[in-house]
């Protein structure tokens, strides 16, 4: 029984031993996932510290500490001492990293009293420094027209440079990358080797407010440096010309004026200019002279009729310019043509001078008899403007044509032609087929085609016609092919019977157009009805006056119109004041053939025997030719006292006394 | 009398190993395959494995194979399957096959997918929470997660499967497809999708 009770007693003694002493020390593993870990302070997500610590025994608890760069040991977090498997534990964790943390240490015991400690070292990489831009001034000063300073700069850094750039900064929202973004990967501490960085002169034009440097390191942090411009505008020259008055063509004459600069003056040229052309015609180089008085002499040779104004352009040391344009009249001079010559002689004979823009031919003339010129089996052929003109108180000189046309134009691409006739009388040859002025061809441009004052006798077919399709191909003249038109105070005597279907202004083509026609102060004898046949206008609008004219014997047929609108041609038809007599067969619905035409007839008369219908537009004088006119038969046309003509004052004013 | 101090000593007795135990908890019952144990190394089991072709492959060019076959360390592999290659890996490396493949790159993935330490159900290493664990890829981004999936919703079918990359930055988690196959040389988990840590 003692000896049942001695082990019973042992028995519980071991029991109770056991609570006491319940594991042994054990094997207690630390890992982690590198012997040393990398933190890079300048970065956000450095990396995560992994270990797992592995217990024979059991894990008791674990310990995470910091160590710092004195050899402390800081704990981080609390201690783990409950474990999902007693055996194992895993830690990951980032702390939030310092220049003064050393290592990462995990102590761990297991429940039979073992402990071991591993360790993770850092490599901690400080944080560093923006780039530092150094710039070798703080600032460019310079004025228009002086070469722009240079300046350059140099970069360091404690990080590798990711790029600079070089911007020009024109306003608050507009900048202008002018360099490149430059890669330089490893380039630590980086001088440029290049350092010098200078603004293209050629960009004068765009400098801009401040010059920005903008240097960034691999790790973003970026550094600007701003570099200010103060750039100083110069003012320009300032010229003043004196008024050279009325100058004379080729006669050579002297423009003054002043000009000042602040930096001297370097250059001054003159130009003459016109309506469609400037040239050089003067140039002097000056000393840098502050203040210079010009005096500019312009040779005779380009003092043409054609100049409308003289231009001075002043160029100072700078390069700045500044110019003066005057206003210039300039009295065109005609050569004079003795009678007797053959006028197409003498007109050819100037065409290809370069000296003439125009060629211009006074025509002898007496005051007692009318001189006289021929236009030989050459017709005239322009190639440039003519202008012929007589003194208007002599008799006008008679200008007698071969068969044929006078002037008729066969060379293609002539723009901007005038022909004007003064003060003088042509005559057809005996030929009926006969025009006074034809184009032939096409691409031709007349700005103005005039007579004035004159007569022109015994032409059969047209005083103008054209016959081309003469919308200009390749030619800068903008107009039409004949912008203008002008017939007054003159008398067209054309040659009985009138040709049918010619008309005196004969656009034979649809694309031989016209802006304008003015017929004033005229008479027509044996003239077809037709006045204006084919109007056409590339500009779409074509303007007709027919005035104060006198119209005898226009004994047409058949059906045309007085003045014949291509369809569609919108336009003005103005004729008022005009007086009609002899015969005819004129109908007054064929006044104008386009309704889209605007028409002004007013106060318009006609005798009896030439109009054949009741008309609302033309008053019917009732009396005859013989009670209305002197002596019709012999072209009389002095409209007598008393009449109702003569009273409404129509017709061309020189036969109303 | 003796029996009065048999019984006062078996109740002493109980008394005193009762101690420190608590009552024992209700416990549900949790299928588990029959046997586990394949008996075969995990290279032998990749080389016989109709669906892990790809992966003998890669661990071929690789020269990996005495990884897979060793007996010495305690390792976690976790298996890519043909799907995992061909839908992720190869894209991962842009190539076309593992010849295609880049070696170093491969290798890098390879090594990732073998863990230090046996994690699996049947040795208590595993729970529902993740734990973080280290693997042969010697790289900040080898980062891992492993832990047992508790989703007990019969649709997804994925109770206790063994599930990675849970809780691990913005990576994408990945559910074994077969869990817990103990090889000889440690356990091993299939996986139809590479692990792919993302910060």
């Amino acid at each position: 029984m003692r000896r049942f009770t001695i082990y019973i007693l042992a028995i519980l003694v071991a029991f109770t031993s056991c609570t006491k002493d319940e594991y042994a020390p054990g094997n207690i593993d630390i890992e982690f996932q590198f012997e040393s870990l990398p933190v890079d302070l300048n970065v956000v997500d450095n990396p995560f510290i992994t270990c797992i610590v592995r217990s024979e025994t059991g894990l008791d608890k674990v310990q995470m500490l910091i160590e710092m760069n004195d050899g402390k040991l800081v704990p981080y977090k609390t201690e783990i001492n409950e474990f999902f498997n007693p055996r194992h534990c895993s830690i990951h964790e980032r702390p939030v990293y310092t220049d003064d943390m050393t290592a990462f240490v995990v102590r761990a015991a297991d429940l039979g009293g073992a402990v071991k400690e591993g360790r993770i070292a850092f490599e901690i990489k400080s944080k560093v420094n923006a780039p530092v831009i150094t710039l070798n001034t703080e600032g460019i000063a310079f004025a228009e027209g002086e070469p722009i300073p240079q300046f350059s700069f140099s970069v360091s850094s404690d990080a590798d440079l990711e790029s600079v750039s070089i911007e020009l900064i024109q306003s608050a929202t507009s900048s202008e990358l002018v360099a490149p973004v430059v890669d330089f990967t490893d380039a630590r501490n980086f001088e440029f080797d290049s350092s010098t960085y200078e603004l293209n002169p050629y960009d004068i034009n765009r400098i801009p407010q401040l010059i920005r440097i903008v240097a960034v390191d691999t790790y973003g942090k970026t550094s600007i440096s701003t570099l200010k411009i103060n750039y100083r505008a110069l003012p320009a020259p300032v010229v003043s010309l004196v008024q050279p008055g009325t100058l004379t063509e080729f006669e050579g004459c002297v423009i003054t004026g002043t000009a000042t600069s602040g930096t001297g003056i370097s250059k001054v040229e003159c130009y003459t200019s016109g309506e469609d052309y400037e040239f050089l015609v003067a140039s002097q180089t000056v000393e840098g002279a502050v203040e210079h008085d010009i005096a500019m002499t312009i040779p005779g040779d380009e003092i043409r009729d054609y100049i409308t104004s003289v231009k001075v352009v002043v160029t100072d040391a700078r390069s700045k310019v500044s110019e003066c344009v005057v206003p210039v009249s300039v009295n065109p001079v005609f050569e004079k043509v003795a009678s007797g010559s053959d006028l197409a002689q003498e007109i050819k004979s100037r065409m290809n001078n370069a000296k003439y823009r125009t060629v211009k031919l006074e025509l002898e003339s007496s005051p007692s008899s009318a001189l006289e010129y021929s236009i030989g089996s050459n017709r005239i052929n322009p190639t440039k403007s003519i202008c012929l003109k007589a003194d208007p108180e002599n008799v006008k000189p008679v200008v007698k044509g071969s068969a044929g046309c006078t002037f008729e134009i066969t060379v293609a691409n002539l723009d901007n032609l005038t022909f004007s006739f003064k003060n003088l009388e042509f005559q057809a040859s005996s030929s009926s087929n006969a025009d006074f002025f034809q184009v032939s061809n096409n691409g031709v441009g007349i700005r103005l085609l005039e007579i004035d004052n004159c007569v022109l006798k015994t032409y059969k077919h047209s005083l103008i016609r054209t016959k081309g399709n003469n919308i200009p191909s390749g030619v800068s003249f903008s107009g039409a092919v004949i912008s203008e038109i002008r017939f007054n105070n003159s008398i067209f005597r054309m040659k009985a019977p009138s040709d049918n279907g010619k008309a005196l202004i004969y656009l034979q083509q649809t694309g031989d157009n016209v802006n304008k026609v003015s017929v004033t102060n005229s008479t027509f004898e044996n003239t077809i009805y037709l006045l204006v046949n084919n109007m056409y206008s590339s500009s779409g609008s074509v303007d007709v006056s027919i005035c104060n004219n006198t119209f005898v014997n226009t004994a047409g047929t058949g059906t045309s119109y007085f003045v014949r609108f291509v369809n569609g041609v919108k336009g003005t038809l103005n004729i008022q004041d005009n007086l009609f007599g002899g015969t005819s067969n004129f109908v007054t619905s064929a006044l104008v053939s386009n309704n889209q035409v605007t028409k002004t007839v007013r106060n318009n008369y006609c005798t009896e025997g030439w109009y054949k219908e009741t008309t609302k537009d033309f008053v019917t004088i009732s009396a005859s030719d013989a009670e209305v006119f002197t002596d019709l038969t012999n072209f009389d046309l002095t409209l007598k006292v008393g009449t109702t003509a003569y009273s409404a004052n129509v017709g061309d004013p020189r036969w109303i006394n | 009398m003796k029996r009065i101090y048999f019984i006062l000593m078996t109740i002493a007795l109980l008394a005193v190993s009762c101690d420190k135990l608590p009552l024992q908890k209700s416990h549900d019952f949790d299928p588990k395959p029959l046997d586990p144990h394949q008996g075969i190394t995990c290279w032998e089991y990749i080389s016989k494995t109709y669906d892990l072709a790809i992966m003998k492959q890669a661990i071929e060019k690789c020269g990996m194979e005495e990884l897979y076959a060793q007996q010495k360390a305690e390792y976690t592999y976790l298996l890519l399957d043909d799907t995992a290659f061909n839908s992720y890996v190869f894209t991962q490396l842009e190539a076309g096959s593992i010849a295609d493949a880049d070696a170093d790159k491969l290798r890098d993935i390879l090594l990732f997918h073998i863990i230090k330490g046996e994690y699996s159900s049947y040795n208590g290493m595993l729970g529902y929470e993740p734990v973080h664990v280290l693997t042969l890829w010697n790289s900040l981004d080898a980062v891992m997660t492993i832990k047992l999936n508790n989703d007990k919703s019969l649709s997804s079918k994925r109770q206790d499967k063994v599930t990675l990359m849970d809780q691990c930055g913005s990576s994408t988690v990945i559910y074994a497809r077969t869990s817990d196959l103990l090889m000889t040389n440690g356990p091993a988990h299939i996986l139809s999708r590479n692990c792919v840590y993302v910060k």
